[in-house]
């Protein structure tokens, strides 16, 4: 039997973060959502030791980035894999920023959801993301 | 700095200029100065230090026109002075050589005149002019006291004031242009600003629909037809924010630079919940 992956979604966004999550659990994903890094902090080791974190890197004007949350999770030595989901044009800094992280993959906002679904879920597993 | 602004500091330049030039002159035609030179001089000073104090005091209030005709005012008792000026060393003098506060005057007027041909041009051809008139005005016994070269002398810088003259009036055209593409850039940059704003704001519930669209379609295969549509809706919407990408790069990024501002202001903006969204109720967090 195949093993539950774990995703941890980070998005301020609450519509997009419960669909988001709505379909991964039809999948038998688990996951554990999150609107802004304090609450992913509070969500506790459960948190580090998920497969795949799903960040969005603007978080709103004046709150820690998904760029605040990368640092925390590298920082807490995560061993999952790291996607930046983001509407941001690639031109932005925070982006720019997440561009050169060897670590992080970024897929831009919108994808298709077959295949943002497909990427959350397959990238734990190691498949080739978007 | 728009041509009503450099018009009004040509003036003040002008009024200025009268005043440190009439006090140089009565420095220099004391010993030869009668009370007609004197009292020119002192009308002078009189008149381009009130208009001096004036400009200053009404700041850039005047208009173009105001500020043109100040400029002119207070050149007419130079003017007077230094045809007065010549009649004394005329007077006083075996040899000299005349016409040179007008020269001088010539190529200054060229230099510090406002935008526009016409204030430049009359106020080069006041001293030139007047030069011209006083030539034919010399009695047969001074005129073979005069320098040789008179009148053509002051031709020759009458020419050369206007040639300066237009190159600077060629530089006002090219600071104007410049200003008028400043303007337009900083316009364009803005509208720049507003699209990538928008475009990024767009993305998320272009996001968040194109997953409801693929839960709809999961949770009820009899909505196959409408799931389509919505999906070729999100399709267009799509292609409508990639016609948005291109202006990113007309935008610079700085960190708390205005692109970021714009971004902030929207999302604020588009966070605040209709009436509508505040009546339904939003979904819990972390409930399965």
């Amino acid at each position: 039997m195949a093993r539950t992956v774990t995703a941890a979604l980070l998005d301020d966004d609450a519509d997009l973060l419960e669909i988001l999550a709505e379909l991964l659990e039809e999948r038998d994903c688990h996951c554990l959502r999150a609107r802004s890094l304090a609450e992913l902090k509070a969500l506790g080791p459960e948190v580090l030791a998920a497969d795949v974190a799903v960040l969005d890197i603007n978080l709103g004007s004046g709150q820690p980035s998904g760029m605040d949350a990368y640092d925390w999770l590298v920082s807490r030595n995560f061993g999952g894999r790291l996607l930046f989901l983001t509407g941001h044009a690639r031109a932005h800094p925070l982006v720019a920023r997440a561009e050169r992280l060897r670590r992080a993959q970024i897929l831009d906002k919108p994808l298709d959801g077959q295949l943002l679904l497909d990427t959350i879920i397959g990238s734990s597993d190691g498949a080739e993301a978007v | 700095m728009d041509d009503a602004l450099e018009a009004h500091r040509a003036a003040v330049i002008s009024a200025l200029l009268g005043v440190v030039g009439t006090v140089m002159g009565v420095a220099g035609f004391w010993r030869v100065s009668g009370p007609a030179l004197r009292t020119v001089q002192a009308l002078g000073i009189l008149l381009s230090g009130s208009v001096y104090l004036w400009l200053h005091a009404r700041g850039p209030a005047f208009s173009r026109r105001q500020s043109n005709a100040l400029f002119l005012i207070v050149l007419v008792p130079t003017v007077v002075m230094t045809w007065l000026a010549d009649d004394a060393r005329a007077a006083h003098h075996q040899s000299w050589v005349p016409y040179e506060p007008n020269k001088l005057s010539a190529l200054t007027l060229a230099l510090i005149a406002p935008p526009g041909w016409s204030t430049g041009i009359a106020g080069i051809l006041l001293f030139v002019g007047s030069a011209l008139i006083h030539h034919l005005t010399w009695s047969d016994a001074v005129r073979p006291r005069i320098s040789a070269g008179e009148p053509f002398g002051i031709i020759a810088y009458g020419v050369f004031a206007l040639v300066v003259l237009g190159f600077k009036q060629r530089g006002n055209r090219l600071r104007a242009e410049l200003e008028r593409a400043r303007a337009e850039k900083v316009a364009l940059e803005r509208l720049a600003r507003v699209s990538i704003a928008l475009r990024d704001l767009a993305n998320t519930p272009v996001q968040t629909l194109e997953l409801v669209r693929r839960r709809l379609l999961c949770a009820d295969p009899q909505l196959g037809l409408q799931t389509e549509r919505m999906g070729r809706a999100l399709e267009r919407l799509h292609r409508l924010n990639d016609i948005l990408a291109p202006n990113q790069s007309a935008v610079v990024w700085n960190e708390d630079g205005p692109t970021q501002r714009e971004i902030a202001t929207a999302t604020e903006r588009i966070s605040v919940p209709s009436k509508r969204t505040r009546r339904s109720s939003r979904p819990r967090l972390n409930a399965r």
